[in-house]
């Protein structure tokens, strides 16, 4: 009797909603901000051979959504590179409505990025 | 000695006094600026120039003016930026954010041996005076027509404007502006604009 419980109780933890898929793990989303829908992230390189990173977000919300976006931007040895692009921005997607963030890599010798993307709160 | 009927009055008054002492029990602590969420004033802080400069580079570099044609880098050198606001600010602090990230784009390097109030660092041109001395071997000494000349100067300022909005508050519209001049022909190579605005109580002061 113990057993078949236990066997009941394992197929319904099988049947729980699965968690969620994935996201690219160069963008960190905070929990904050899960309300809102995010694009992968497009990497494009621009003429100059700097990375341009570029994510559509979309607010299905009755109010104004401010964000606080952070990105580091990393060297081929993965160590972040100091620079003004490297600045906390702050961007408001408006209610029923969708803006875009984008980012630019301050020069040619950036490999790598890790952007943080969290509600801006005083 | 008899307490008086005043002294009940007088403790309450200096125990208010006390109270009025600005910030008197907030502790001092230290900023991290990637994480700095602090309150903002009507003036302008590190963070609005960070923001400001951070875009203005943003905007050169993506202009495309600043590839050199056939490779190198332009050199710039720094001329006026005009402070139009009421803060007594020192605009070296914009100034000082582009150029390190001008530089360390690869697009551009900064001249000091050519400055509007004479060089930033006169040490370039004094060290020449060493030609004359014997006690130096002349073959590390700076030979003449070695210095390099500027391809770009950049200049700008900083423009305040004071608005009174509905319901009595003030909105406050910070424009900084720069531009590239290539010195050559005199033109503007690249112009560009970032405006901080606020808007707080009307009673508050920006300077």
């Amino acid at each position: 009797m113990r057993t078949l419980a236990l066997i009941a109780g394992l197929l319904l933890a099988a049947c729980a909603t699965p968690p969620p898929p994935s996201y690219d793990p160069r963008v960190i989303l905070t929990p904050a901000v899960a309300p809102l829908g995010f694009s992968p992230p497009a990497v494009t390189t621009s003429r100059d051979g700097r990375l341009q990173v570029t994510i559509n977000v979309a607010n299905n919300l009755a109010g104004d959504f401010p964000l606080r976006i952070q990105t580091d931007w990393l060297s081929e040895s993965g160590r972040p590179i100091q620079s003004l692009q490297s600045r906390p921005q702050q961007l408001l997607v408006p209610r029923n409505g969708a803006a875009v963030i984008t980012g630019d890599a301050p020069n040619n010798r950036v490999r790598d990025f890790r952007m943080q993307i969290d509600l801006d709160s005083p | 000695m008899i307490p008086s009927r005043r002294t009940p009055i007088l403790l309450l008054l200096g125990l208010s006094l006390t109270a009025c002492v600005p910030g008197g029990d907030m502790p001092t602590t230290r900023i991290d600026q990637r994480t700095d969420r602090g309150a903002v004033g009507m003036g302008l802080d590190n963070r609005d120039f960070t923001e400001a400069a951070g875009e203005l580079v943003r905007d050169m570099l993506e202009s495309g003016r600043l590839e050199r044609p056939g490779g190198g880098r332009y050199v710039l050198a720094i001329s006026r930026i005009r402070n139009d606001t009421q803060l007594r600010m020192n605009t070296d602090e914009l100034i000082s954010k582009v150029r390190i990230d001008l530089n360390n784009s690869g697009r551009t390097i900064t001249t000091t041996a050519v400055g509007l109030s004479g060089p930033e660092d006169p040490m370039a041109i004094q060290s020449r005076q060493l030609r004359m001395s014997g006690e130096f071997n002349q073959r590390t000494v700076a030979a003449r027509g070695q210095m390099v000349a500027p391809d770009l100067s950049l200049s700008g300022s900083i423009i305040q404007r004071n608005n009174r909005v509905d319901g009595g508050a003030m909105r406050i519209d910070y424009t900084f502006r720069l531009v590239l001049t290539e010195i050559r022909t005199g033109l503007a190579f690249w112009e560009g604009e970032r405006v901080i605005s606020r808007q707080g109580s009307g009673r508050t002061v920006a300077w």
